[in-house]
């Protein structure tokens, strides 16, 4: 029977295996990117906007002094601005002596000498707000409107704080930063952003007048910033966003975040760092005073995190590609480790099928050079095993018992493959007038008889634990005490052959009743040593023995003939066999190619089962061989008449002492009887 | 002199112009019926966007009797040209007298006025030339700059009268000599304050003290840098 399919094939599952664990890997190598990638663009976003707040405040600095440094150039080099100033501020007061001009008038003429001189100077051209005043703050010149003076400019910043010496810039950016209709920039906020310095002249610590420059703050100045810094920039007023460096659709967005409220603005302080959501992104969001102390305008350092992390879509998508050929190799790889493993151990089911199914000539090859090279290998030592144990198997199945097979298959140093000296109990049994049986009978009938007649002895001989060693034509040759060692072998033996009469007997009986010829068996057993072993070659082995006591038996049970009974044992087997069992010494014999003289003995039952007058039969037949061996044939005739006369023994006994009553034996007659060769 | 000091005193010397309280006692010393003024200035700075604060420098405050005329003749006035400023900062002088403007440094100065008053430009000189000349004569304020030097600034102030005198530090001032008479104008002036006057009646008794209350528009420290250290001084031409 051939096994299902696997379930899951190996293939499958490395598939499987190699599919997760790449997606794996390439999933988490890419969240760890992405949240390293995050913090670092927030940890980068802090250090831009530190140094872009650094560069902005040193750039500021430069502008205040730079302006400082114009105006007191002005003021220093040029004796008409510096008298002008000195005149509108100190000079024309009236000290009591009449002729001082109106305040008016003093500030017009101001204006005018301002207006000659101012134009022409570079300074005052260059920057898009240029505005004097009095040391009382009175306008006397606004580049953006030159004829117009005598407007009060004390509430614009951040000319107070430049009138105290302080730092003074300030960001006009919303329309509440200036006095209404004060021209004081070309275009007036909140159309357009200014930065202004304010810068005192004084003489010494008195103070003559100022003068505020500014210069317009617009998209340029921002992406000026934007592109030193990589951030975008915002500037905010007091009431929201003014300018932006976004684009439109983003700047509405922040516009609308600040217009919300205040949450996000107060979120991000001076130097913290926020994060906001507008315009469908988010943003890292830093808010800077434009001036140092001045929280009302401010500036904006905003990163979209989204456009930050812009090039991790990218990544991704790379990762992805990348992902998808390693997956595709990773696959690659597993088909072939698949087959490489898959393929071996297939072709290892199919072995093992094959063996399951009784064909143990089968050998697999596999050269992988790895594990399963060793698999491949031990299958093979295993099938050789088998084949071995198979044909032990076989080959005893046949002579032993299956108890004796198996213990033997158990044990299978119990047999001696080169061969063993080993004392045994040999069986060797026949049919008489088998030849001629064979003659008058057709083959089928012959080969009924003989299977009938071997199963009755081999099933006797197989349950007593010996071992057929071999059939031959009618013949049967058996032993006990090899292959496995016993020691009542002799016992067994003769118990065997007892039952084994007794079969056969009844098995005569049957032929008898249905019209078949009659069956007579002979059997002789001798025990001895011989050389055990396999015999044969590869392909066609017997276990088999070698030696004298095979011929012993088989000499034995042709002695039957002689003394007409139908099992003979020898001297040796009796004397092994205990007192288990009853013998009946039968007589002495000398057979062909043995020089010593065979005691042999028929064995008439177990002892237990012994009647007395067959052992009182027997005791007088022994007493009659005694007197035959001593001689006296006479009375050893006279003994032996008063048996049985259908025994044969008895009658073999008798005739030979009568004979010898009336013809002596030699003086050198030892009482051994010779038996012709065969 | 060390910058410090240099700063310091200019710092005072501007500090102590200012206002002035003129408590005015009245006192007519002999029989030609002259009266003797005197009293003390309260001077109060007036921050830019119009707080005020006391001053403990009362220095530099004219205080002059107007509503007469004395032109006496006197020596040339000094305005001199030292270290780069003029001194002293606020020189009163009478109608028609002379100022002279030596020059006591070693660089050229050149003083010069674009007051309608008294316009003039006296060129450029060295210490070693012989100082030049001006003769006021119209009464009011006159401011003097040097061309080359942004930093000098004088104030002339021509009067009508030598019935005048200026602060101390402590405020306190003292005009002998005043005819009689109660047509009299008492003022006070420094730079940057308007002038602030009071009915004068002078007669030969000691009259009370005065006081009189003069605002002045603050000054300006000089410009510290962001980490608070100073600005490189102006070069120095000291000898």
């Amino acid at each position: 029977m051939r096994d299902a399919p696997p379930r899951l094939r190996f293939r499958t599952k490395l598939f499987l295996v190699f599919g997760v664990l790449v997606a794996t890997a390439l999933g988490a190598a890419l969240v760890v990117v992405r949240v390293e990638t995050e913090r670092r663009v927030r940890d980068d976003f802090d250090l831009r906007f530190a140094r872009t707040l650094a560069a902005f405040r040193q750039l500021q600095d430069l502008r205040r002094r730079t302006v400082a440094d114009e105006v007191d150039v002005l003021a220093r080099s040029n004796p008409v601005f510096r008298t002008v100033l000195s005149t509108v501020s100190v000079a024309e007061d009236d000290l009591g002596f009449g002729g001082a001009p109106p305040r008016e008038e003093q500030l017009r003429d101001g204006n005018l000498r301002l207006r000659s001189l101012l134009p022409s100077l570079a300074v005052a051209s260059r920057h898009d707000v240029f505005v004097v005043a009095s040391a009382a703050g009175e306008l006397v010149y606004t580049r953006a409107d030159p004829e117009r003076f005598g407007d009060s400019l004390l509430g614009v910043p951040p000319l107070a704080s430049a009138a105290r010496g302080e730092e003074a810039m300030a960001l006009w950016g919303e329309a509440s930063d200036l006095p209404a209709d004060l021209p004081l920039a070309p275009e007036p906020p909140p159309n357009a952003v200014y930065e202004v310095v304010a810068e005192p002249v004084a003489f010494g610590t008195e103070l003559h007048g100022l003068v505020l420059v500014g210069t317009r703050v617009d998209r340029d100045t921002l992406d000026a910033m934007r592109a030193i810094s990589g951030l975008h920039v915002a500037l905010l007023g007091e009431h929201g966003l003014l300018l932006a460096t976004l684009e439109a659709q983003r700047e509405q967005g922040l516009a609308a975040l600040l217009r919300a409220g205040g949450e996000p603005i107060a979120a991000a302080g001076a130097t913290s760092v926020a994060e906001w959501r507008f315009a469908g992104e988010r943003w890292l969001a830093a808010r800077a005073e434009i001036v140092p102390g001045e929280a009302r305008a401010g500036f904006l350092l905003l990163a979209s995190i989204d456009q930050e992390l812009g090039f991790l879509r990218a990544l991704e998508w790379s990762f992805v590609g990348l992902g998808a050929a390693i997956l595709g190799a990773a696959l690659g790889f597993a088909f072939l480790l698949a087959r490489g493993v898959a393929d071996p151990v297939a072709k290892l089911a199919r072995a093992a099928a094959r063996v399951g199914a009784g064909d143990l000539d089968t050998r697999v090859s596999i050269s992988t050079g790895d594990e399963l090279e060793q698999l491949g290998g031990a299958f093979n030592r295993m099938t050789e095993g088998l084949r071995e144990r198979d044909r032990l198997r076989r080959t005893f199945e046949r002579h032993v018992s299956k108890d004796v097979a198996a213990e033997l298959l158990r044990h299978p140093e119990a047999l001696a493959p080169r061969g063993e000296r080993r004392e045994v109990t040999v069986l060797f049994s026949d049919l008489a007038g088998f030849t001629t049986f064979s003659e008058q009978h057709p083959p089928e009938e012959i080969l009924d008889y003989l299977n009938e007649y071997f199963d009755a002895l081999c099933d006797v001989v197989l349950a007593a634990g010996g071992t057929v060693n071999d059939l031959l034509g009618d013949g049967v040759l058996a032993s006990w005490g090899a292959p496995i060692a016993l020691a009542d072998h002799a016992a067994r033996a003769c118990g065997a052959a007892l039952l084994a009469s007794q079969r056969l007997a009844a098995l005569a009986l049957r032929w008898q009743a249905t019209g078949r010829p009659t069956l007579r068996w002979r059997i002789g057993i001798h025990t001895g040593v011989v050389v055990v072993g396999e015999i044969g070659t590869n392909e066609r082995t017997k276990y088999g023995m070698v030696g004298d006591a095979v011929n012993v038996a088989s000499r034995l049970e042709a002695a039957n003939k002689q003394f007409g009974t139908t099992t003979l044992v020898s001297q040796e087997t009796r004397d092994q066999a205990g007192d288990a069992f009853v013998f009946r010494e039968i007589d002495a014999i000398r057979v062909a190619g043995r020089a010593t003289p065979l005691r042999v003995f028929e064995p008439l039952g177990t002892t237990e089962a012994a009647l007395p007058e067959h052992l009182a039969a027997r005791d007088r037949y022994e007493a009659a061989l005694a007197a035959y061996r001593a001689r006296d044939f006479a009375r050893a005739a006279a003994l032996l008449a008063a048996l049985d006369p259908a025994d044969g023994a008895t009658r073999s006994l008798l005739e030979r002492a009568r004979r010898y009553c009336d013809s002596p034996p030699p003086a050198d007659w030892d009482g051994v009887l010779t038996l012709d060769a065969k | 002199m060390s910058r410090f000091q240099s700063y310091a005193r200019l710092l005072l010397s501007t500090a102590l112009q200012a206002a002035i309280a003129l408590p005015i006692g009245v006192a007519t010393a002999s029989a030609d019926a002259t009266g003797r003024v005197y009293g003390s200035v309260q001077l109060l700075r007036r921050s830019f966007l119009g707080a005020l604060k006391d001053n403990d420098d009362k220095s530099g405050v004219v205080v002059y009797v107007t509503g007469f005329t004395r032109v006496a003749p006197k020596p040339d006035a000094l305005l001199q040209q030292r270290k780069e400023r003029f001194e002293p900062r606020i020189l009163p002088v009478v109608q028609g007298q002379t100022v002279s403007f030596p020059n006591h440094d070693r660089i050229y100065h050149n003083v010069f006025s674009v007051s309608p008053l008294a316009t003039f430009d006296l060129g450029q000189y060295k210490s070693t030339d012989s100082p030049r000349t001006v003769t006021f004569e119209r009464a009011g304020l006159v401011p003097v700059y040097c061309n080359i030097h942004p930093q000098m600034l004088s104030y002339v102030v021509v009067l009508e009268n030598d019935a005048y005198a200026v602060t101390e530090s402590d405020g306190r001032f003292a005009i002998d000599g005043i005819p009689s008479g109660t047509d009299l104008t008492l003022n006070a002036w420094a730079p940057g304050a308007k002038r602030v006057s009071q009915p004068l009646r002078v007669d030969t008794r000691p009259g009370p003290e005065l006081q009189l209350r003069v605002e002045q528009t603050e000054g300006i420290e000089p410009h510290k840098r962001k980490d608070g250290s100073d600005y490189p001084p102006p070069p120095s031409y000291d000898d």
